[in-house]
């Protein structure tokens, strides 16, 4: 496969990245919106039905997250 | 120097901001398709994935069966899909695999050894803090 399918897949793996912090959203759901939080709950489906997530906004859990090590 | 077949990625930013290999894969379910960003895991048999995303994806009750799971922490209940959807890796579209996710009441996703694992050879430098998949 050519060099640009590589360029490629690492370009296609950073779509998800936030633009911003989400420490204050673990444990709930988040809709991404170029990278931008743009609402959240603690469901998924909670967060489907708010007004202001678009169809095409990306919906992402955000884990907790202890201070130290972790083990999944 | 790199491998034909080949994919390198750095790894990306947890949500607390730990730098490790969570990869992005598309699945492909029975109404719609899902990015979905989870840690590649080589220690999990299955793939795992919060369980809203069974609704997301499109699983009814009829299609998920319940089992328990074994993890660091104890046992822990789960439901296992009964039909696979499809999957591809961001950034490698012309590989399509089948994935048939253990649904957990937990926010973590991970990509197991049962699917991703059997498409592409992965692994991890903890020194250059890279992912490779490499088609076998």
């Amino acid at each position: 496969m050519a060099v640009q399918d590589q360029d490629s897949f690492r370009r296609a793996q950073a779509e998800l990245e936030p633009k911003e912090d989400l420490a204050p959203y673990m444990g709930k759901w988040v809709a991404l919106r170029n990278g931008k939080v743009v609402a959240s709950d603690l469901s998924a489906k909670g967060l489907r039905s708010q007004p202001e997530v678009r169809p095409t906004d990306a919906i992402v859990p955000v884990p907790r997250s202890r201070p130290g090590y972790f083990i999944a | 120097m790199e491998r034909p077949g080949s994919f390198t990625a750095p790894y990306r930013p947890g949500p607390d901001g730990q730098l490790r290999p969570y990869l992005l894969l598309t699945l492909i379910g029975f109404k719609q398709e899902i990015m979905i960003s989870g840690l590649v895991d080589t220690g999990a048999d299955r793939s795992v994935l919060p369980i809203d995303y069974a609704e997301e994806l499109g699983y009814t009750v009829d299609d998920l069966a319940p089992v328990e799971v074994g993890q660091v922490e104890g046992s822990a209940s789960a439901w296992m899909a009964q039909k696979p959807c499809g999957a591809i890796v961001d950034g490698i579209p012309e590989i399509e695999f089948e994935i048939a996710p253990l649904f957990v009441a937990s926010l973590n996703a991970l990509w197991g050894r049962a699917d991703l694992m059997m498409t592409f050879t992965v692994s991890v430098s903890e020194k250059m803090q890279e992912l490779t998949l490499q088609l076998d």
